[in-house]
């Protein structure tokens, strides 16, 4: 077991986009820490920089300059193959639109993170299984995702989320697109997933959010607003 | 899988081209092949390295008849000729061809013994009034001649010591006289022709010479060691002519040759148009499930993984077409065999090599989509729709 109780170690992070004529500076020093069984809310105006900030947490990318500690690895200067090992093996992600695969049945696209990790078949469905239960959708498993309502894929997304025993629980927006009574429920999921110890980041506008974090964090024009917010 | 599957329509018309390419490779190897048995089938009895010196009639007042001393020249004329054999026909004797022969006669054409001896060189020496002959050869009163019994030839008598295993006959007339029924053939020692006027032994007149060589594959040089030895520095010179009957054979197979180059052609052009058909809707397939991507390599997916998956789809694609392919193949084989009278065969191998080559162009024609897929930025392709 790792002794640290520090999951997420960021310091000076930086990410400029280079695409365009001119470089855009998405993210500018920005530097947080997130403990084990946190749960912390990322708030601030759409282009502040939040869903930036949430992707180099994530490893879906990585920083242009700065340093970004896992659980004590450095994913910052990570090749693309280590970072998607670090993606399977230690992130789970829920999205505001599910992204879910139309044409793999809930177990398949729950099961899928782990037979990425080279886990066979059987041991993947029964732990695809077990999760899918932890989010109360045991009796759901051969349905395709379209034939979900948004809770229910929702739920699936965070089954997919939770199957790898990840060491930090990502979510952008993820009642964005539920409507309020849905959303609820899933929050008091993600509450209950907190209660249980897992470490969550979520990136949202909404106020209830917020409000059930132990830390809430405003970004402004790529960076860290250095006061807290109180809702 | 499922998107194979999904698209059925699409997947089977991109498909098309890898199956008629494979069918044809299918075909074309089947002729090939098929020819090929044709000829090992019609050489059976002599064998594909057999190469055949012939007398001709004297054109040219320079020219000799060819003679026996020939082909004792020859026998040390290269180390490729490991067996020859001289024999002189001298005619029918009522329905029997009577051969004038020596001792290797009986191997080089591969005849067996059925009974006593073959002719020895005692027998070429001392001139030895004595034949060899085959099952069907009847005396003058009808009934079979066995061991010991006495032959007539013209004004002489020839004692039976041996007798020929029966051969099957064979209907090909491609190569005329070269290939004889030896079942009705009568073989004397070639120094003891049915003839009154007695020569010297090289100056006996022969009509053939056949040799074996150690390969089918030694016998243009052997033409050209036999040319040299037989032909040139003598005055007179024999009129001769050297066949192949390999090589008549694979003459008389130019149609097939130029089908099976045609299919070849047919069958590369198929592939590759396939293999384009197949990069295409793997393309398409790429684009389409941009997200789809995007979503794997955030949950974890490498870009390997990403690119095995649309390269394993792509080969699978292109198996299907295959299996298709080497359907259609078969009974297109069957329908040139039953129409257009040619031998084929399908072999194992060939089948096999058809499978693989459409194999190998889903692995192609997948590969740049693959690689396309694998690329992409996980967070842009999440994006789009």
């Amino acid at each position: 077991m790792n002794e640290n109780p520090t999951v997420v170690t960021v310091r000076n992070l930086r990410k400029v986009y280079c695409e365009t004529e001119t470089p855009v500076v998405a993210l500018d020093k920005v530097s947080l820490t997130v403990g084990r069984g946190e749960f912390i809310a990322i708030v601030g105006a759409s282009g502040s920089g939040k869903s930036t900030l949430l992707h180099l947490l994530g490893a879906l990318d990585t920083p242009t300059s700065g340093v970004y500690e896992l659980r004590g690895k450095n994913v910052a200067t990570m090749s693309d193959e280590e970072l998607s090992i670090v993606r399977r093996t230690e992130i789970g992600f829920v999205f505001q639109i599910f992204n879910l695969i139309g044409q793999l049945s809930v177990l398949d696209n729950v099961s899928l993170p782990l037979k990425y990790n080279g886990i066979s078949d059987h041991e993947a469905a029964i732990r695809a299984k077990e999760s899918l239960s932890r989010v109360g959708l045991s009796n759901r498993t051969t349905h395709l995702p379209s034939q979900l309502s948004g809770g229910e894929k929702q739920r699936v997304a965070i089954a997919r989320a939770l199957v790898i025993g990840p060491s930090l629980l990502l979510a952008d927006e993820p009642t964005g697109n539920l409507d309020s009574k849905t959303g609820c429920a899933i929050l008091e999921l993600f509450e209950a997933l907190h209660q249980e110890g897992h470490t969550i980041v979520v990136v949202t506008h909404d106020k209830s959010v917020a409000k059930r974090a132990d830390r809430v964090i405003t970004i402004h024009d790529g960076n860290i607003v250095p006061m807290r917010v109180e809702l | 899988m499922q998107s194979v599957l999904a698209n059925r329509v699409r997947s089977g018309l991109s498909g098309l081209g890898i199956v008629f390419g494979v069918a044809a490779v299918v075909a074309m190897l089947a002729v090939v092949e098929g020819a090929r048995n044709d000829v090992l089938e019609r050489l059976s009895r002599l064998g594909t390295n057999v190469l055949f010196v012939l007398g001709k009639d004297n054109e040219l007042s320079t020219q000799r008849q060819l003679q026996y001393g020939d082909a004792l020249r020859l026998t040390h004329a290269s180390k490729l000729i490991t067996a020859l054999a001289p024999a002189v026909i001298i005619g029918s004797r009522k329905s029997e061809t009577v051969i004038g022969i020596t001792p290797s006669y009986v191997q080089v054409r591969q005849l067996t013994m059925q009974s006593g001896r073959g002719l020895t060189d005692v027998d070429i020496q001392t001139r030895a009034r004595v034949c060899v002959i085959g099952r069907e050869v009847l005396g003058d009163d009808g009934n079979q001649v066995g061991l010991g019994d006495v032959v007539q030839v013209e004004n002489h008598i020839y004692k039976v010591v041996g007798i020929i295993a029966s051969e099957k006959s064979t209907k090909d007339q491609s190569l005329g006289s070269l290939i004889r029924n030896h079942n009705t053939t009568i073989l004397i020692p070639i120094t003891a022709l049915p003839m009154d006027a007695v020569v010297v032994d090289e100056a006996i007149g022969i009509t053939e010479i056949t040799i074996r060589a150690p390969k089918a594959e030694d016998l243009i040089a052997m033409s050209r060691v036999v040319n040299r030895a037989v032909l040139h520095g003598q005055t007179p010179e024999p009129s001769v002519e050297i066949v192949i009957p390999l090589q008549l054979l694979r003459e008389e197979q130019h149609a097939q040759r130029v089908f099976a180059a045609v299919v070849g052609c047919v069958a590369f052009i198929g592939v590759l148009v396939g293999g384009i058909g197949v990069m295409n809707i793997m393309l398409a397939n790429v684009a389409e499930r941009c997200k789809e991507i995007g979503i794997r390599r955030a949950i974890g997916a490498t870009k390997k993984q990403i690119a095995m998956l649309f390269l394993a789809e792509s080969i699978l694609l292109t198996l299907f077409g295959g299996v298709g392919g080497l359907m259609l193949g078969v009974c297109a084989s069957f329908g040139i065999a039953h129409f257009g009278g040619w031998s084929v065969a399908i072999s194992v191998w060939s089948l096999l090599l058809a499978f693989c080559m459409a194999g190998l162009v889903g692995l192609v024609a997948g590969w740049y989509p693959a690689k396309k897929a694998a690329a992409l930025d996980p967070v842009e392709a999440m994006r789009r729709d």
